[in-house]
């Protein structure tokens, strides 16, 4: 005979992943005019939007991958609000061919990113270019193979040093720019832009779905309550 | 004579009663004289007309499958594109990239032969005495990438079957993506069939549906956000 509960133990308890991977530049060059402070600064004003929200339909998790002359896992991908974040240092090379590696295989790990999963969130911010060997084939694989290729990747350039053509590549359609920043105090614009698309996201019927006009949205001067 | 116990219901989901939006799943569930028809399909959440879609697929299995029997076909892949021509027609005047829906269909003739079709996510277990299967298993890269009847990109993104089944009990349960991919993954099967043995026990065809409505009801809220439809068969 029917159990008023016996249903139960059939759902999942949590709600779906929304990945969120963040590739930033630790180089050397991002001590200068307080950028790194604006980065982390970001950082953790994102987390802060993402803890805030209520789990319906996706839980936002984050992952911090920095390159500088080592690549490292500053976060694994873990619930936004279970974070606790500590400050990224700059120094050294820009090792981000390697950076796309461990991004790439993170993202092919199906232990990591199942895949009832949504489309993850992939975000690469640099001030300068990739100094570490073969990175064009790293980014070509990045981009054009495996689950990475089907990800919705943003990038943002900091200051005239960036390669902003190597990001554009970064990008998943034809449609997005690199948003470009001249002043480091500009930063937190662009994470702002990208917490609030990656809510909505969460929020919506169908969280792989990016709203097209938002391709070629004004990023730095964004009104974030009509995005919302 | 054979019994037939169907149970349905389909519940909005907790972000469509937030967003003020309707219920985009459709189903369909119809008794014709050369057996028995069952629908559902879940409206792309993304497009503005998600539920004109899913509402179409309905209808258009219908139709398209009375025409089919008509001509006496016997290959369930001649329905594919008669249901699609149908589809676009049901949808006019609107456009096809405003109208997504997925497609999940079963036709159990009165002969006992079983016909399924599914295009985009949800799915469809069954059990014709052998134990308990699914047409398709997920092989996506990440959840909700669907192919819907809109954006087919040939008709090989059907998965069709056909089973003879003739006297052998027949237990069919299709559902849309709002409730089989909140699932855990490996209490699927023991989810179906604990429900095809309840809805066994129930006298009619309201017990039947409420029981369905009940269970869909109290989904755990962290995945209750999107529609969640199914159906429920059994013959023996």
């Amino acid at each position: 005979m029917e159990n008023a509960n016996e249903f139960d133990g059939f759902v999942m308890p949590e709600a779906r992943m929304l990945p969120v991977i963040l590739l930033l530049d630790v180089s050397g060059s991002m001590s200068y005019d307080a950028k790194m402070d604006e980065l982390n600064s970001s950082v953790r004003e994102m987390l802060d939007s993402f803890r805030k929200e209520q789990i319906v339909q996706a839980d936002i998790c984050v992952s911090i991958i920095t390159f500088g002359s080592e690549v490292n896992v500053h976060t694994e991908l873990t619930p936004a609000r279970d974070i606790n974040y500590t400050d990224m240092v700059a120094g050294g090379m820009t090792y981000m061919g390697r950076a796309l590696d461990v991004a790439y295989d993170m993202i092919e790990d199906k232990t990591k990113i199942p895949k009832n999963a949504y489309r993850p969130v992939v975000v690469l911010v640099s001030d300068g270019a990739p100094n570490d060997d073969h990175w064009e084939n790293k980014l070509n694989k990045f981009t054009s193979t495996g689950r990475s290729s089907k990800c919705d990747r943003w990038s943002l350039a900091i200051g005239a040093d960036a390669d902003t053509g190597m990001l554009k590549k970064f990008l998943d359609h034809p449609e997005k720019e690199v948003c470009y920043v001249e002043d480091a105090a500009d930063i937190h614009k662009f994470f702002r832009f990208i917490s609030s698309c990656t809510v909505q996201r969460s929020q919506s019927k169908n969280p792989n779905q990016v709203a097209q006009d938002l391709f070629t949205a004004d990023i730095l001067n964004i009104n974030f309550d009509g995005l919302r | 004579m054979r019994y037939e116990g169907i149970g349905y219901s389909s519940v909005m989901g907790a972000l469509h009663t937030k967003s003020r939006l309707p219920n985009q799943d459709s189903y369909l569930v119809k008794k014709l004289k050369f057996g028995t028809l069952l629908v559902v399909s879940d409206g792309m959440g993304s497009h503005a007309h998600a539920e004109v879609g899913s509402r179409a697929v309905c209808r258009s299995v219908s139709k398209a499958l009375q025409i089919w029997n008509e001509n006496k076909c016997e290959d369930i892949r001649l329905l594919i594109p008669l249901l699609h021509s149908m589809w676009n027609l049901d949808i006019y005047p609107f456009a096809k990239n405003e109208c997504g829906a997925t497609c999940l269909f079963a036709f159990v003739s009165v002969e006992g032969k079983v016909f399924l079709g599914q295009l985009g996510d949800g799915s469809i277990y069954f059990d014709f005495g052998k134990g308990t299967e699914v047409l398709k298993d997920k092989d996506d890269d990440f959840a909700n990438l669907t192919t819907g009847i809109n954006n087919i990109r040939s008709f090989e993104d059907w998965i069709l079957m056909t089973v003879d089944a003739f006297d052998k009990p027949i237990k069919l349960c299709l559902m849309t993506d709002g409730v089989s991919e909140t699932l855990i993954e490996n209490k699927r099967s023991a989810f179906v069939e604990l429900i095809w043995k309840r809805i066994s026990e129930k006298a009619n065809v309201i017990e039947r549906n409420n029981l369905v409505y009940r269970v869909l009801n109290q989904w755990n809220p962290v995945n209750s956000g999107d529609d969640r439809t199914l159906i429920s068969y059994e013959k023996r």
